[in-house]
């Protein structure tokens, strides 16, 4: 029994090792739960169950007192000081909740270190171990350089600089790794392989493994000014305690290493010794934990006296990486929407994060996604819940619209959002709009009914909004002024299915609808010939456009213009579009102002010559300011 | 044959017991040296690094700053 028990535990630790670069790849479907964990509580299993069958525990007393004094005297510790402090003398609950919590952290590595150290007594498994790391992270690097060409799903990214990494939970720990793995593949390469063939080998893990690290880093080489060191975070004592005993035992095992390498024996200490330092350097600086239980537990294996014999894991062992290597490949396709570790699941976060009021990272995250997979919808749907929270109903509206489209790339990564989220929105966006100063004011719950193809809601809505107008347009040119009213209603509801609809509508419930929604209705000057009139000009930001529409009897004219980045600032206020007014040229104009810094800058001018061509001007002033939310619209009767 | 009694010139399991002890010794002071170095990069760094908007502790209230917000 002890020999298969040694031969499983060996052959775990080789599945560990393989498994250890893949990050989110190596979670269950669908649960979230790394198998490797899983792998490394079965070692720890084997451990506990092999010390008492064998009688022997293989780590040595310098390995094993930093770990059994916080394993013994924290808990006991902890347990008094907070019977002490509550002075009840009962269960000690606390202590229980303590222990589950940090169980995933330092007793759950240091556990795993003890049984790596007792059941990695072969030195050629240990190298094994570390090829095998070592052709893995390769494998990573090269999903990662896919990633940064769009070709696979990033796995972990930042907003600001656009540098990403597949397979990772962290940029950082993907550099961590692919760092380690650079020095171990260029270390073996040159150092330690004996046949050309496996130095090739390891000679294209390094470049591979070297391209990885310059696609994760060159996207953030213009920010390198601005980088500064992670934040400070304060430890209690008890972390204080448990972080210098992980020192001692590194310094400890880089001790032993060091001492073999001073004797001359053969093997990889050199690159052993790197690898801490590493570690060691990445957690002094804030940007590593201080040492995985498996990678410390293997290295100082390597360092014990007795650990020179054969490997147990024969060739066909090998096999049992097979369903391993499955799982991943089926991960790298698939992604579950709710898992909150995997940041593919970009929206599993979302609401927790709105709600706790971080608007702003969820539209950063939201973004990301967004320009990299326009095809995307549920990006769209959590930007218009951004825009809600910001109080921007119309922005709202256009994102929702974009969020319900018929998605054209059936491939998406999340699935659209269902039929219960888009209701919800919906009653979100409408209880928003009543709850405006002026309520009737708003189409915004309108235009996404519409967008949700609930046009008959919709339209009851705007018939028990519209009020009727006094009439204030000649007999002979109601059509016209008709026509042009009803599409105007349709280019602000962006909605041509209720075209027909509109057509039954007595003129003046038109007028008296648009003057509900703030358009300003007047009569153009005397000057300005009648068959141009009527004529209307829109002016409406999305959070990427600037829009500038005029719909007019002799008929109109569109002018849009994307914003090289989203349009963040939002102004609550609504631009004016000034009076036709004559243009050197004997045509008309009519700008629209809106104040940027001190003064006011016109956004759009519209010209119109005598001959009824219509020209649009927008300007770039709002790539630095902020937009309108509500369309600014004004409409001239003859 | 002259008789030629066996004593060996050195104790050879003192002599193991010593080197051990020597290895030791001096796996003990390199690791010493490695951790106090580790130690007091880590304290220098922490130090270094800027204080979490989460461990820094709220500003007072002050009579004069409630007077100049109202």
């Amino acid at each position: 029994m002890k020999p298969r028990l040694e031969s499983l535990a060996q052959l775990l630790l080789l599945l560990c090792a393989f498994l250890a670069p893949w990050g989110v790849y190596e979670q269950v479907p669908g649960v979230g739960l790394p198998v490797s964990d899983c792998l490394r509580l079965l070692l720890i299993l084997l451990f506990l169950a092999h010390v008492p069958v064998s009688r022997t525990l293989r780590v040595p007393f310098e390995f094993a007192w930093p770990i059994a004094l916080p394993a013994i005297a924290g808990p006991l510790l902890y347990l008094g000081i907070e019977l002490v402090a509550s002075r009840e003398y009962s269960l000690p609950i606390p202590m229980l909740v303590w222990l589950l919590e940090t169980s995933r952290a330092i007793p759950a590595g240091l556990l795993t270190f003890l049984a790596v150290v007792h059941f990695a007594r072969s030195r050629e498994l240990i190298v094994q171990c570390l090829r095998l790391w070592c052709l893995s992270t390769a494998c990573v690097a090269v999903l990662s350089i896919g990633a940064s060409l769009g070709a696979v799903v990033p796995t972990a990214f930042s907003a600001s600089s656009g540098a990403v990494v597949a397979g990772q939970r962290s940029l950082s720990s993907g550099g961590r790794e692919f760092v380690c793995a650079l020095v171990a593949a260029v270390y073996f390469a040159s150092f330690y392989e004996r046949t050309l063939r496996r130095r090739a080998l390891f000679v294209a893990c390094a470049a591979l493994l070297a391209a990885g690290l310059a696609a994760l880093l060159l996207p953030s080489v213009p920010r390198i000014a601005s980088w500064r060191l992670p934040d400070a975070v304060s430890h209690t004592w008890v972390q204080v305690i448990c972080i210098g005993l992980v020192y001692w035992l590194m310094a400890r095992v880089a001790a032993k290493v060091e001492v073999n390498r001073r004797e001359g024996e053969p093997g990889i200490h050199v690159l052993l010794l790197i690898l801490l330092g590493l570690k060691a350097v990445a957690h002094v600086a804030g940007i590593g934990r201080p040492c995985a239980g498996l990678q410390l537990g293997l290295i100082a294996a390597y360092a014990l006296p007795d650990s020179k014999e054969p490997s147990r894991v024969s060739g066909w062992h090998r096999l049992a990486v097979l369903p391993f290597l499955l799982l991943i490949a089926f991960n790298i396709g698939y992604v579950h929407p709710g898992i909150v570790t995997d940041a593919r699941s970009y929206a599993a976060l979302a609401p927790h994060l709105i709600y706790d009021g971080h608007v702003q990272r969820v539209e950063s995250r939201m973004e990301f996604f967004a320009q990299r997979y326009p095809a995307e919808r549920q990006t769209h749907f959590w930007l218009g819940h951004v825009e809600l929270a910001r109080e921007c109903p119309y922005r709202a509206a256009c994102e929702f619209a974009e969020a319900v489209k018929p998605p054209e790339d059936l491939r998406l990564i999340l699935p659209p959002p269902t039929a219960e989220e888009r209701d919800e929105f919906l009653a979100k966006l409408r209880d928003h709009c009543s709850a405006r100063p002026e309520p009737a004011s708003c189409y915004a719950h309108e235009q996404a009914l519409l967008a949700a193809g609930k046009q008959r809601q919709a339209l009851n809505l705007l018939e028990m909004r519209g009020t009727t107008s006094p009439p204030r347009t000649p007999s002979n040119v109601r059509q016209r002024v008709h026509t042009v009213a009803a599409g105007l209603v349709v280019e602000l509801l962006r909605a041509r299915e209720i075209e027909k609809d509109l057509q039954a509508w007595d003129l003046d419930r038109l007028l008296g609808l648009l003057e509900v929604w703030g358009c300003v209705v007047q009569r153009a000057p005397e000057t300005v010939p009648r068959r141009l009139l009527p004529l209307a000009c829109v002016a409406r930001h999305g959070p990427h456009t600037q829009e500038v529409l005029v719909v007019g009897a002799l008929g109109g004219a569109h002018a849009r213009r994307a914003t090289s980045s989203r349009i963040e600032g939002v102004s609550l206020a609504t631009g004016q579009w000034s009076g036709l007014e004559p243009a050197g040229s004997g045509g008309w104009r009519t700008t629209l102002s809106w104040p940027v810094g001190e003064g006011e800058t016109p956004l759009a001018t519209v010209h119109i010559d005598v001959d009824g061509d219509i020209e649009v001007d927008l300007a770039d002033a709002l790539e630095s300011g902020d937009a309108p939310d509500a369309p600014a619209v004004r409409l001239w009767l003859p | 044959m002259a008789y030629t009694p066996c004593v060996p010139e050195r104790d050879e399991g003192k002599g193991i017991m010593r080197d051990a002890i020597e290895r030791l010794r001096l796996e003990r002071k390199i690791a010493l040296l490695i951790f106090v170095v580790l130690a007091a990069l880590a304290a220098l760094m922490n130090m270094l690094r800027p204080a979490s908007e989460r461990v820094r502790p709220p500003e007072p209230e002050t009579p004069a700053a409630t007077e100049a917000a109202a």
